[in-house]
């Protein structure tokens, strides 16, 4: 199954580079660069499995079309129109073909014209609302989520067209994307009449918290079915078995009280020594950790998580692929790009 | 013996790519249950699998985000009888997931081995905290955790701040929901090629870990790790969240360095980045987050207002892609007959998105797919419906179903009756005061 891409940002060089991970043949057509506000890393990193192709114009993209199952693409509305390419022309030489069309906020409407960033798709789809501290500003979160949650949504549209065999254009939009990551906010709203706030819909059981030595993850549980009786032995904080912390709404109308028993408590004792207590109790405690801890993690390591992939200006560390099958995890992604030009790559 | 007609409710669009597909989905909390959600939405017929309720069910409406467009089959599997049942209908589909600790399908003789036997092409997806090998693959795990343990909640946050959860309690579920639709469709389109089933080990902890590639990649680089960035992005010339005018009002801006002519002509200002933010930031209260945004946009900067829940209703936008779609109920709720709720997560060009019908009862289908895959007549069916092996629906519960009559079944609480609260200052829906408190929050986090 042969994939073309001529996406410009990482949602759709991550799209295309998720079907080369299902094993699609995945070829980048080289024509004018990457996106300016993607980093050469990150682009190399989504570019990983793929063979790529310089091509000059659009007659050459029109001639590989016919062989091609898909064409990625997050250009926005008229982008590939702007190169000579419409959706006609493309569908007269491949009737089948799907053709997947990513961008900011969709192919038509009121704000289709409008300009995108991952800050701004995080704000219009509704999840910067909702992240940070209640009495600070809105924040966005990790690098590029936005638009690897398009990719990845856009891959999960694009392979079943593929399973499907019919010939579709997905119009994915990144503004409905992150949408999608935020589906229970407006359904509180509809059924409760509250608009959910940043900080309120969490701060009905311990999150994120200091220890002896740095953070921890101190949640007992789910919030409505966290057993307080057992996490007061469990801390040996008796109050917090009193009636008024049973429950996610008692323990949100006595928050502070919550907190002054629980906080110094949870310094008493190292990261490490609260999660192996957790794991005694079966109590959902987690470690808060950064990239490098990841990279040192001895589960994923034992996993085959990791492998060194070469780019063309560095070596570097990056996930090979996201799940195992059938005791393996896939090797597809292994690779650099190959195949391209070494002035037609990004500098670093 | 109560024999109920069941409707069975399919998604049955005839465009949709995966129609023809059955996933026999063995899910709890949120993480799988939103993966095969996607699957639904893609026309793939999602049987959900669940343990018979004990007392009253849960209001069927609080399910509509992860249970809509499924079917429910209630099979009680701590008794033998209920893993034959289980694996009887395993020869009629093409998909078993489950995300529950490794042990449980041992313990109940249902793993990829097991039921290989029966359906040697079968895709296995299994999904859990850690996975199913390592010394943490039976830990107990929750969204939040996997947030932290997985790097997200470090590098979100402002940089004087602690480590920061990605908002929603439900974006690692999320996040890891979506890797388990993309790995079944590409195990789909693996069996299509070879005639082969296969397994899938999904961790959550990898899936979300997964979506920071490019961070680890730099830290791997640079063997250090990156500081807390806040709203900043180096790419951006500037890039912030600025207050706007009201309580609670944002707005995003990401300025190029090429736009820094045109936004300092706009705002009169000098065009440093620094003068740019603090005029921007000055500006901004003066207007709408909506005004600002039109302004900014009007000159080609990235902005958008910081949408909250209402606003996202009522986004034109997302109007316009008919991003919501109204989910009647069986019995009105709090007043309505229909809710809205995120639609198909997926839009093809030149079709609609396919209608979304309320989530089942637990066990509500179990009659009608024990007759169709289990090859059971209704005595046998009793039998164990009477002996605790197989659930049916029992009366649905909660106290939005006291609030039922007839005029509000026509009601449907569409967009433009949620503007119609633009006036009021709290920016709160009216509804009846039995309305439960964090209703559907409750539900996700169940």
């Amino acid at each position: 199954v042969k994939v073309l891409d001529l996406s410009r940002g990482i949602a759709g060089a991550y799209a295309s580079q998720l079907l080369a991970l299902a094993g699609c043949e995945v070829t980048r057509l080289e024509l004018d660069g990457r996106d300016e506000q993607v980093d050469a890393v990150a682009w190399e990193c989504a570019n990983r499995g793929k063979s790529a192709r310089v091509v000059a114009d659009a007659a050459s993209v029109l001639d590989l079309i016919a062989d091609a199952a898909a064409l990625v693409e997050d250009r926005g509305p008229g982008g590939i129109e702007a190169l000579g390419l419409t959706e006609e022309a493309l569908r007269a030489r491949n009737p089948g073909l799907v053709l997947t069309r990513l961008s900011e906020f969709g192919q038509s409407g009121p704000r289709a014209a409008w300009a995108g960033s991952e800050l701004v798709n995080l704000a219009a789809g509704g999840l910067l609302f909702l992240t940070g501290n209640w009495d600070r500003p809105p924040v966005q979160l990790a690098p590029y989520q936005a638009q690897m949650t398009a990719g990845l949504l856009a891959a999960i549209a694009t392979a079943a067209a593929l399973y499907g065999g019919e010939g579709m254009t997905i119009d994915a939009s990144k503004q409905e994307s992150v949408l999608a990551l935020v589906s229970p906010a407006p359904t509180e709203y509809v059924y409760s009449g509250t608009i959910p706030a940043r900080d309120g819909m969490v701060s009905a059981m311990p999150r994120i918290e200091h220890s002896a030595d740095g953070w921890v993850y101190a949640g007992p549980g789910a919030a409505v079915t966290a057993d307080y009786d057992l996490f007061s032995r469990f801390l040996e904080i008796p109050e917090l078995a009193e009636e008024r912390f049973a429950t996610a709404e008692g323990r949100m109308a006595h928050w502070e009280e919550h907190q002054r028993l629980v906080l110094p408590k949870l310094k008493e004792r190292t990261t490490e020594a609260w999660l192996e207590r957790a794991e005694e109790w079966r109590l959902t405690f987690g470690p808060v950790q950064t990239a490098t801890d990841l990279l040192a993690s001895d589960v994923l390591i034992e996993r085959g998580f990791f492998a060194d992939a070469t780019l063309p200006q560095c070596t570097v560390t990056v996930p090979l692929a996201p799940y195992i099958v059938d005791g393996t995890r896939p090797q597809g992604l292994r690779t650099g790009m190959r195949d391209g030009p070494a002035d037609r790559r990004p500098q670093q | 013996m109560q024999t109920t007609t069941t409707t069975i409710t399919t998604a049955t669009e005839p465009h949709l790519p995966l129609r023809g597909v059955t996933v026999l989905a063995w899910e709890q909390a949120v993480s799988l249950p939103m993966g095969t959600r996607l699957l639904a939405d893609l026309g793939a017929r999602v049987i959900r699998l669940e343990a018979p309720a004990r007392g009253r069910a849960r209001p069927r409406h609080l399910g509509n985000d992860l249970g809509r467009n499924k079917q429910s089959l209630s099979l009680n599997l701590r008794d033998p009888r209920a893993g034959e049942i289980f694996k009887r209908i395993v020869t009629h589909v093409d998909v078993v997931c489950e995300n529950f600790t490794p042990r449980v399908k041992r313990q109940y003789g249902l793993t990829y081995d097991d039921l290989t036997r029966v359906k040697p092409d079968l895709i296995m997806l299994s999904l859990c905290g850690y996975g199913q090998t390592g010394r943490m693959s039976e830990r107990p795990t929750f969204g939040p955790g996997i947030e932290a343990a997985s790097g997200h909640a470090q590098l979100t946050g402002y940089p004087d701040q602690p480590p920061t959860r990605p908002g929603t309690i439900v974006f690692a579920d999320n996040v890891s929901g979506f890797y388990a639709a993309f790995a079944l469709i590409g195990a789909l389109l693996r069996r299509r090629l070879t005639g082969k089933g296969s397994a899938i080990d999904l961790a959550m902890y990898e899936a979300c870990t997964y979506h920071l590639t490019a961070s680890l990649a730099q830290a791997s680089l640079t063997g250090a790790d990156p500081p807390r960035r806040g709203n900043g992005d180096p790419a951006a010339l500037v890039q912030d969240v600025y207050a706007a005018d009201g309580s609670e009002r944002w707005l995003a801006v990401t300025v190029s360095a090429a736009q820094a002519g045109a936004l300092g002509e706009m705002l009169g200002c000098a065009v440093d980045p620094d003068t740019l933010s603090r005029t921007l930031a000055r500006w901004s209260t003066e207007r709408s987050a909506e005004e600002g945004a039109r302004a900014l946009q009007a000159i080609g900067v990235a902005a958008a207002p910081v949408q909250d829940a209402r606003d996202l209703l009522l986004d034109p936008q997302l109007r316009h892609r008919e991003s919501f779609t109204l989910v009647p109920h069986e019995q009105p709720v709090n007043g309505y007959g229909a809710h809205p709720h995120a639609a198909s997560a997926f839009l093809f060009a030149g079709r609609p998105r396919p209608p979304l019908h309320e989530s089942p009862a637990g066990g509500q289908d179990s009659r009608a797919l024990l007759r169709e895959l289990g090859g059971m007549n209704d005595a046998e069916i009793d039998a164990l419906v009477a002996d605790g092996v197989i659930g049916v629906a029992g009366p649905s519960a909660g106290p939005a179903m006291q609030h039922a009559d007839p005029e509000s079944a026509r009601r449907r609480l569409d967009w433009r009756l949620i503007a119609a609260h633009d006036s009021d200052p709290g920016r709160t829906l009216d509804l009846p005061r039995s309305t439960p408190a964090h209703s559907a929050v409750t539900e996700v986090r169940a």
